[in-house]
């Protein structure tokens, strides 16, 4: 009973995260861009979160909550989050995801997900930055404002 | 399915701050459910004003909200940053409020736990130098291993698996899918030449094809060392002309022209390759034979 009760609670439908980053009706609010992408090199490709094709990016192009990257060997990009300002260069061969959320209770956001390939980040002011990176294998977190609350 | 059912139904009557001892559950295997840490029993005491660790089948028992894993992520940057600040005048009393902050966690008290880990690692990292943070992620493309270097700055911390470990600067870290973090292999050390000397000239006697030799290049050992890597080149930033592995810190190079010579040597073992010793330079230079003149009468 409780069982029923709790499945005719829950939402039918997508859920806010299913939701379309990019939104379609101009009463909502604009979205917000977490990193943008620069210095591209060689074959750098993008998949945004609503869509099913990936498509060549361009320079300085704003990536939102759920977007995709992805290189060819031997190409590479820079990350610049808009919130902290940390920097991430994405190597060859590489797929990410930026702020990929899974949904595991207790777990905190991350900024990027790396599901395949490597990526070299900088932190200039570790004191005031963070950075926290999920992969299939563990979460890595940088910098001190995740800690200190 | 019908049990299972009713579990279910039981379960989710209480609220999610909440747990209920089950049969033949101990304290101890709570902590372990609810926590994943046995020896966090004296948590559960505080929290629910519990005289002993016996607890009856069915005990609804009360648990912390978030602010236990905020408390638990502060106490473990403070424990890293104090046990990364040798020498500094303010680690005693940064020593102290982090045994306070690890008393009041044990005893539940997780706002003043993480108040006094905040001050511990304040105390010890206020007034240094802000250092860039760096580091790198590597995925394989099987999908599960992660490879951790920090490169400079402060240390990153890992977490897989429920372990979370600190990185500090220089070291790398491995974590297998499914696996906690694998401790930091420290990086062999860099090999130190010993003989020749730097700027030796060594003279040797040349064979029938006009080369000189032997020569033999020695150094320290290094401990962990599976083998050496000897590179010999003709000039300073050129390719290798000799390059010979060795298991001994010693290696008897092949004879060689006449010249110039410069030789590094690497470390290498289960920790991967050591950088590249300091470069050493020897010239070999043909060693002059003896003119006897043997007296007869043809002179």
């Amino acid at each position: 009973m409780l069982l029923a009760l709790a499945l005719l609670a829950s939402p039918l439908g997508c859920t806010a995260e299913d939701a379309p980053a990019v939104p379609t009706t101009s009463s909502a609010p604009a979205p917000t861009p977490r990193a943008h992408l620069r210095g591209l090199k060689g074959n750098v490709q993008i998949k945004r979160a609503t869509a099913d094709e990936w498509s060549i990016a361009s320079d300085d192009v704003p990536l939102f909550e759920n977007d995709k990257v992805r290189t060819e060997a031997g190409a590479g990009a820079d990350l610049v989050f808009s919130g902290n300002g940390s920097t991430v260069h994405l190597g060859g061969d590489s797929l990410i995801g930026i702020a990929e959320t899974r949904p595991r209770p207790g777990r905190p956001r991350t900024d990027l997900t790396v599901l395949r390939g490597r990526i070299d980040a900088e932190l200039e002011r570790p004191s005031t930055q963070s950075l926290s990176v999920n992969t299939p294998a563990a979460t890595i977190q940088a910098g001190r404002e995740i800690v200190f609350q | 399915m019908r049990t299972a059912l009713f579990l279910l139904a039981w379960l989710s009557a209480f609220p999610p701050d909440t747990t209920v001892v089950g049969p033949q559950e101990s304290l101890r295997e709570v902590a372990e459910r609810v926590f994943g840490d046995a020896s966090a029993t004296a948590e559960l005491r505080a929290l629910n004003g519990l005289a002993s660790d016996a607890v009856a089948p069915g005990t609804r028992l009360k648990l912390p909200g978030q602010e236990r894993a905020l408390a638990l992520k502060a106490l473990e940057t403070a424990r890293t940053l104090v046990a990364q600040a040798k020498g500094e005048a303010t680690l005693p009393e940064a020593e102290a409020r982090l045994g306070e902050a690890e008393v009041y966690f044990r005893t539940a008290r997780y706002a003043q736990a993480s108040e006094a880990a905040n001050a511990a690692g304040t105390l010890v990292s206020t007034g240094r130098a802000p250092h860039p943070s760096a580091f790198s992620v590597h995925v394989e493309p099987d999908a599960g291993t992660t490879t951790v270097s920090v490169t400079r700055g402060p240390p990153v911390r890992v977490e897989a698996e429920g372990v979370t470990r600190p990185v500090a600067s220089g070291e790398t870290v491995l974590v297998e899918k499914g696996q906690p973090p694998v401790a930091p292999t420290p990086p062999l050390a860099v090999p130190q030449p010993e003989q020749p000397k730097q700027g030796a000239v060594l003279k040797r006697r040349a064979d029938a094809k006009k080369q000189l030799g032997p020569v033999k290049l020695t150094w320290a050992a290094v401990p962990g060392v599976e083998r050496y890597e000897v590179e010999v080149a003709r000039d300073l930033e050129g390719a290798a002309v000799v390059t010979q592995t060795t298991t001994t810190p010693e290696v008897t190079m092949p004879a060689l022209a006449a010249g110039r010579y410069w030789w590094t040597v690497r470390a290498v073992g289960g920790a991967g390759r050591s950088e590249p010793s300091a470069v050493r330079r020897f010239e070999l230079v043909p060693e002059r034979l003896p003119i006897n003149v043997k007296k007869g009468p043809w002179q």
